[in-house]
Formats: C-alpha cells, structure tokens, sequence
C-alpha cells in the first residue's frame, strides 16, 4: 500500500515536472504578449514543438559519428521525447479521472471566537490567482463544499483559508481533488500557539 | 404496436438493438432515476410551517417544497451531478439561521437525507425589513382556517393576513405618533412577520414561549371562518389572540381578543388592512408602551416616562367604552408612570 502510495507520489512529480515547465511557457507569453493560452492549448504547442524536435535529434544521433555530438543529440532527444510523453500521459490521466468540481474541506485549530462561516475559502491557480469558487458551510459543523469549474489539465494549485486574523494556505495534490478526499486545513490564528 | 414489441425472431436485428438499448438503461445508473426526500423542520421541539428547502447546483438555490403546519415536507430533489460528491441542501425561514446540510448519495445519485428531524436556529439579527432580535416584531403564528376557508391557500391567506395587520398597525402607530409630543422608540421600525412554530390559537403558554423565543413585542394566533356556502359568498370571520410578550411588573394583561369580519372574496392587503379593526395598533401600541417603560424603569429617565404618559394618554382619548380591558391595561400603566415621575 506505502509502495504503491509511493509510486503514486513519483508518478505525480513527474506530472507536475512537465506542467511547471508549460507554465512557464504560459507565464513567459502572458508577460512579454499579454497571451493568457489555456493550459491543454500551450500543451499542444510544446508537444507540437517538441515531438518533431525529438525526432530531429534522434536522426542527428543516429548520423553524428562524433560521440560528444551523438550524446548530446541522444540527450535533446530524451529531453523532449520525456515532456512529449509527459504531456500525452497528463492527458491521458485527466481524460481517464477528470477532476472533481466538488471539493470537501475541513478546517481545524479555530482560534477563540472564530465562527467557520466568517472564513474565506478560495482556490488559486498556478500564477496565486483565484478561481472563484462557490463555498457552501455545513451547519454546526468545520466543514465546507467548495464548487468550482476545472479546466482540463490545470489544476487548482492552492487553498487558502483565511478570516479575522487567522489564515491557512495548503498545496493540492491530484488526489484531494479527483473526489472521495476531505482536505484538511489547520488554521493558523494570531495568538493561537 | 412497436418492432421492440414484435418476436425477435421475426427481426432479430432490430430487437438484438432494443435488447442492447433496454440494457443501457437498466445499467446506467440514476438516468431516469427520481429521488425523494422527506423529512420535518423543528424549532424548539415544535414544528415549523413553510420552511424553504433549496438545494444547491451550480447557479442559484432552487426551490424544492415548503414544509407544511406540522413542519414536514416531501420533496423531489435533482441527482447528484456527475463530478460531485454531495447535494447541497438548505433549509431557510426568515428570524433562522439558514440551515445547511451536506447530503451523501446513493448509488442510484440521489441525496440521502436522515431520519433525524432537522432543528432550526433563531438568527441574532432582523431581517427582510423587520426588527426581529429587536424586540419590535409582531409575530403571527398561522391562522387556522375552516368551514370553506380551509380549502383556500392556506399560505397565502396568511401571507395575506400579515400584510394587512402589519398596514393597519403602521397606520394606526403613525397617527399615534403625530398626535403626542414624543417619540416612543421606533416607531417606524415596528414589524409583524408570520411565526414559524405552528401554535394553536387555545394555547396561551405555547404563545407566549414562542413570543420569547423569538424576542418578540407580541404574538397573535388565531383563527379563520368562512360561512360561505355554494354560490353565496359570506364575510370571514377572523378571531385572534394578542400576547403582549414584554413582562413588566404594573402591566397586567387581560386575555385579550379581536374579532374582524373581512369580506369573503377580498384578497388585496391593503384593503384588508383598513378593514381590519383599531384594537390592533391600539394592542401594539400597549405592547410598545410596556417595552419603553422596562427600558425607562431601567434608566430612570424622567423624559421617557413623560414621553410615555402622553402616549398613554393619547391612547386612552382614542378608546372606546366597549374598551374596558384596554383601559384597565392603560390606567395600570398611567398609575406606574405617575409613580416614577413623582419621585
């Protein structure tokens, strides 16, 4: 079970590799041309890129008789054969298991007099930016449905708790949001120890 | 007559496709499923009348039902979306605190609501215009309707009722005020909203628990008759309850009750609320008198009681002789005022 959890995490971090380098794209285009391309389309513009990329390196590999240029062919091919598949499994894994658009929370370590209700829950993308989501408090209770509409392949990056001095910020990870997950966030209030 | 109908043998074809079409919908699950889900809203142990139950997709709430006079209701929720793992589902009244739930599904995507009765909060503040929490809201708990009225809307006569009342008090505060020489608190903030709990019109006590619970300036129940019979309409006899809810020492109350006639097929509430009878703004203005002297008894200031002694003396000119009750309740409170500005 650890193994496979394990497992899970590198496959992951694999994932997340490959989506920060294409967030990088997306960031570089919406600060030099002001072009906010949506995560899937600046996808299919790497893996445009990079698959005849990959292709081109693999043929100079196989022609180069020099060894230093035939490694260095080998290694461009590898680079951008690894983000090419990358990217086809990130899609693959999102068209299989789309993200939820309900997500369960719970906040824990309210400071003194801190009504759950007061607090304010959003979701961040990747640039700290909100997406909005509609936050719905059970009565009597820490918990929260938070609603909101994914895009594919971009994931909500963050959530953040935060209310009358009193504040929380916690990284999502693929699994808090494909459902059956509830995200627990403890709240950090000024005073609290 | 169908083809699905006919042998499959004859065409095999087409019924091997209705076979495999029967089976989709037999194994998707929820596709044309209906869900239900009942259950009663309570506030103190007692029922709530026309409760709202919403649920809660993407957009704004939607309306499900209303909870009837025992606080149940029976409603037809939507499945769960795709992607969701809960319905979201609320339970509101105007005075409460909304009540939010999250409803696990089933198998079949309904939401699955428990048995549990589902317990209202009273909200700290006012609201929809009225002063709740204040203590300047008349309440009215539901009128019980019979002979042909029963077979009225019930909520909206009563809606109907609260309406007129909450006009007839208003109009008859307003011309209180321009007649004295002070203002006796807010006058204009004075509201009247239905009462949540289903309380009877016989049941004194639970009245006047339910006036509390609420912080209200007064309750009134009631009920509602209607001698119509086919093709004569009869006025409707309306006979109502009026609790004063303040409790102040020198104000001893008598059971006081107003009998109204309202035309049988009047619907509009501001009519109604000219016909109904004077003793309703003369009863709140008893009621208000009483909270002001609890709050000047509290600070001992001298121009609130003389403020209040010229109220109740502008409403002691308005009575009539068949008031007698009215103008014991006044006279108690005059003596107490005289009293406290003697000292």
């Amino acid at each position: 079970m650890q193994a496979a959890t394990e497992q899970m995490g590198s496959y992951e971090q694999v994932l997340e590799f490959a989506a920060g380098l294409v967030n990088a794209v997306r960031t570089f285009l919406t600060n030099t041309v002001n072009i906010d391309l949506p995560m899937w389309l600046a996808q299919a513009i790497v893996l445009a890129l990079f698959l005849p990329l990959c292709y081109v390196f693999m043929r100079r590999a196989s022609k180069q008789q020099a060894f230093a240029k035939r490694v260095a062919a080998w290694a461009g091919a590898v680079v951008t054969g690894a983000v090419s598949l990358t990217i086809v499994m990130t899609w693959m894994t999102y068209w299989r298991q789309p993200l939820f658009e309900q997500l369960e929370g719970e906040v824990s370590d309210l400071g003194a007099n801190v009504e759950p209700a007061t607090l304010q829950v959003d979701l961040l993308d990747f640039r700290g930016q909100t997406l909005g989501p509609k936050v719905q408090w059970i009565s009597g209770s820490t918990h929260f449905l938070l609603n909101y509409n994914p895009e594919f392949a971009d994931p909500p990056r963050l959530i953040r708790v935060g209310g009358t001095g009193c504040k929380s910020e916690r990284r999502l990870r693929r699994q808090d949001l494909v459902g059956g997950t509830v995200i627990s966030i403890a709240l950090v209030c000024a005073g609290s120890p | 007559m169908s083809r699905c109908a006919q042998p499959l043998l004859q065409h095999r074809r087409t019924g091997a496709l209705c076979a495999a079409f029967a089976i989709a919908l037999a194994t998707i699950p929820g596709a044309f499923a209906e869900c239900s889900a009942s259950g009663t809203v309570l506030y103190n142990s007692g029922p709530v009348n026309n409760a709202e139950i919403l649920e809660v997709y993407a957009g704004d709430p939607v309306l499900l039902g209303k909870t009837d006079p025992q606080g149940k209701f029976r409603v037809t929720p939507s499945t769960v979306p795709p992607r969701w793992t809960k319905a979201v589902l609320i339970v509101t009244h105007p005075g409460f605190n909304q009540l939010t739930l999250a409803l696990p599904m089933g198998a079949d995507r309904c939401p699955r609501l428990g048995s549990e009765p589902l317990n209202l909060t009273e909200s700290g503040g006012g609201g929809g215009g009225n002063a709740a929490g204040t203590g300047l809201t008349l309440f009215v708990a539901p009128y019980q309707l019979s002979g042909r009225a029963a077979t009225r809307d019930v909520a909206a006569f009563n809606a109907t009722i609260v309406e007129a009342i909450y006009l007839n008090v208003q109009k008859f505060l307003t011309q209180m005020e321009e007649s004295v020489t002070g203002p006796l608190g807010d006058v204009d903030d004075v509201g009247v909203r239905p009462l949540p709990a289903a309380v009877f019109f016989t049941d004194a006590e639970g009245i006047r628990r339910a006036g509390s619970d609420a912080h209200a300036l007064g309750v009134i129940a009631g009920i509602a008759v209607d001698r119509s019979a086919p093709g004569v309409v009869a006025p409707i006899e309306l006979r109502s309850r009026f609790l004063v809810i303040p409790q102040y020492p020198a104000f001893q109350e008598y059971d006081f009750q107003i009998q109204d006639e309202l035309p049988g097929n009047a619907v509009d509430p501001i009519a109604l609320g000219d016909r109904l009878r004077d003793e309703w703004g003369k009863r709140a203005t008893i009621a208000l008198l009483v909270r002001a002297l609890r709050e000047a008894n509290e600070t001992g200031d001298k121009r609130q009681f003389r403020v209040i002694r010229s109220w109740i003396i502008g409403l002691r000119s308005r009575l009539g002789p068949e008031e007698a009750l009215l103008a014991r309740e006044l006279e108690a409170l005059k003596r107490d005022v005289e009293t406290h500005l003697s000292q």
